[in-house]
């Protein structure tokens, strides 16, 4: 388990770990970082912590997360690319980068310029719990209007902010209905397939 | 490697078929408790559902509901009627430490999102009567004379009989739930039910195209052999908790079911889907007030016995029952065809608790 992380943060990257980078008799070390801007300047803040999967007490070398939480918008960008050229690569099993929509694409330029990577996009429903929604996928607009239909907000407020969704996602303009995104980039040649 | 990565990998033993050229999968979680699931929607082509669920158990502690819904779901997909409307269990195993099973996904809108919206009409009618006859087939389910009871589910009566400081913590007197603890054994000569333990509107969900049940979802607290067929209860509760939200200036569980009993009507709707079922079940003298009781005590202490913690619809479930406890005239109201008026001393005394 994650244990120095603010507790919010850690159970949402637990579960993204667990979903997307963990392997059967592991620990994964996350490198986190929290990058805010403040003062024009972007504080960056480093925590390291170890993950168990309950099944190994064996570290493995490779088995390395970076974790980045970009709250510094645009600015953050510059850091970002400073903490992934940083990185062995070699020793990475994958990033999971936390942005808003403004900086995602600039993001994902940034990580595609490396061309080691195959990256995902999810973007996060701010509504129901934690759901994690592939913005990237040919079936976005079904997967959308099932996601966002599931609702614990049975008020009139709830039910016309259910009807607007939808809407909106039948325009093609669900991009701000999330909360955040996050980009899993995992390294090509960790992957099984290609088309994973 | 990814859950995805994972999937593609093992989809011929699990789904019998060819792994598809692209899937995707969607991480939801459903509720907060430690002691919660995640679940893996995963969509295939162009569905608007998804086809398949991997339902994962949070914490590993609790692997065990995993394994109560994997053997709930096998058992009744044996079952010729039944199968149609479960999500059928494919595969159970582990992944990363965490227990998962994997099961077909179900198309369907919940009947509680119809309920709370139509309110009880002659629709809504027909689907709760479904549902009944549903749950009838289902509790009739029972394993016991194929290979015994299920040891995983905690059996709440009799925990609590041994153990009263549960029933003093929780505010209630030994006395007051001693003739439901005591009776509680004898339903019908000690017949076992195959009882789903969550069966409200949320989890049966209805075909928008046919306008009828298409399945029952959220397993988990499916117990093979129980002693208490208290699903129909849970149902009866819900139905007038979802029926009553948009009229009701109250919020909660239980107000809302409170204020309920003094609606003309409500009375008569417990007592007909009551009917319904105990004419289909074949219990000799089935009582629904003491059933309604021993209910209340299952849901109010099942979380705290089995998990160690409680939430908040258990609190809710527990003013309920202090409620009808309390309140004299509400169960012999509810067993015959008297009438029943909730004074506004009770009603205020009653929401105060709640």
């Amino acid at each position: 388990m994650i244990i120095s992380l603010h507790m919010e943060v850690s159970n949402q990257i637990q579960r993204i770990l667990s979903a997307f980078f963990l392997t059967d008799a592991q620990i994964v070390r996350v490198q986190y970082f929290n990058l805010n801007y403040k003062n024009k300047d972007v504080a960056v803040q480093e925590e390291v912590a170890l993950l168990n999967n309950h099944l190994s007490s064996t570290i493995v070398e490779s088995n390395i997360v970076v974790v980045i939480d970009n709250q510094a918008k645009r600015q953050g960008l510059k850091e970002i690319k400073k903490i992934i050229n940083k990185t062995n690569i070699d020793h990475l099993s994958g990033l999971a980068i936390f942005c808003d929509s403004v900086e995602k694409k600039s993001i994902i330029r940034l990580i595609n310029e490396l061309k080691r990577f195959k990256i995902s996009v999810f973007g996060v429903n701010p509504d129901y719990y934690f759901s994690l929604v592939p913005v990237d996928s040919k079936n976005r607009k079904n997967i959308e209007k099932y996601i966002f239909s599931l609702t614990s907000d049975s008020s009139w407020i709830g039910k016309t902010k259910k009807a607007i969704k939808r809407f909106l996602i039948s325009c093609g303009l669900s991009e701000g209905l999330y909360e955040y995104f996050v980009i899993i980039a995992v390294p090509e040649m960790k992957c099984l397939s290609s088309n994973i | 490697m990814s859950i995805k990565q994972y999937l593609k990998k093992n989809w011929k033993d699990f789904f019998k078929e060819e792994a598809p050229d692209d899937f995707d999968c969607v991480l939801l979680s459903s509720c907060l408790e430690e002691y919660g699931n995640d679940l893996i929607l995963i969509f295939l082509d162009r569905l608007h559902y998804p086809k398949y669920i991997m339902k994962m158990c949070r914490t590993p502690e609790y692997g065990f509901k995993i394994e109560r819904e994997y053997n709930g779901l096998l058992h009744l997909s044996k079952n010729a009627f039944l199968r149609k409307y479960i999500p059928y269990p494919y595969k159970i195993g582990t992944f990363n430490g965490s227990s998962f099973v994997i099961q077909g996904g179900i198309m369907g809108k919940s009947l509680h999102e119809i309920l709370r919206h139509k309110g009880y009409t002659s629709y809504t009618k027909k689907l709760i009567n479904q549902s009944i006859d549903l749950l009838v087939k289902i509790n009739l389910a029972n394993i016991i004379s194929e290979t015994g009871c299920d040891i995983t589910s905690v059996n709440v009566i009799d925990t609590l009989r041994k153990q009263n400081d549960f029933i003093r913590q929780a505010g209630l007197s030994y006395s007051d739930l001693e003739p439901f603890l005591e009776q509680n054994d004898e339903v019908d000569g000690g017949r076992y039910f195959f009882t789903h333990g969550d069966f409200w509107g949320a989890n049966i969900l209805i075909n928008p195209s046919s306008n009828e049940v298409s399945g029952i979802i959220d397993w988990e607290f499916s117990n093979t052999c129980s002693k208490n067929p208290m699903d129909i209860i849970w149902f009866i509760l819900n139905i007038l908790f979802a029926i009553n939200t948009k009229k009701s200036a109250y919020s909660s569980f239980s107000s809302i079911i409170i204020h309920s009993l003094s609606i003309p009507g409500s009375l008569d709707l417990i007592r007909d889907c009551f009917k319904r079922y105990a004419n289909q079940i074949g219990i000799k003298d089935l009582n629904c007030g003491k059933l309604l009781i021993c209910t209340l005590i299952e849901m109010s202490f099942r979380e705290i016995l089995t998990y160690g913690k409680s939430n908040k619809m258990d609190k809710e479930c527990l003013s309920l029952l202090r409620f009808f406890i309390a309140d004299k005239h509400i169960i012999p109201a509810v067993n015959s065809h008297e009438n029943y008026r909730l004074t506004d001393k009770n009603k205020k005394q009653a929401l105060k608790r709640g």
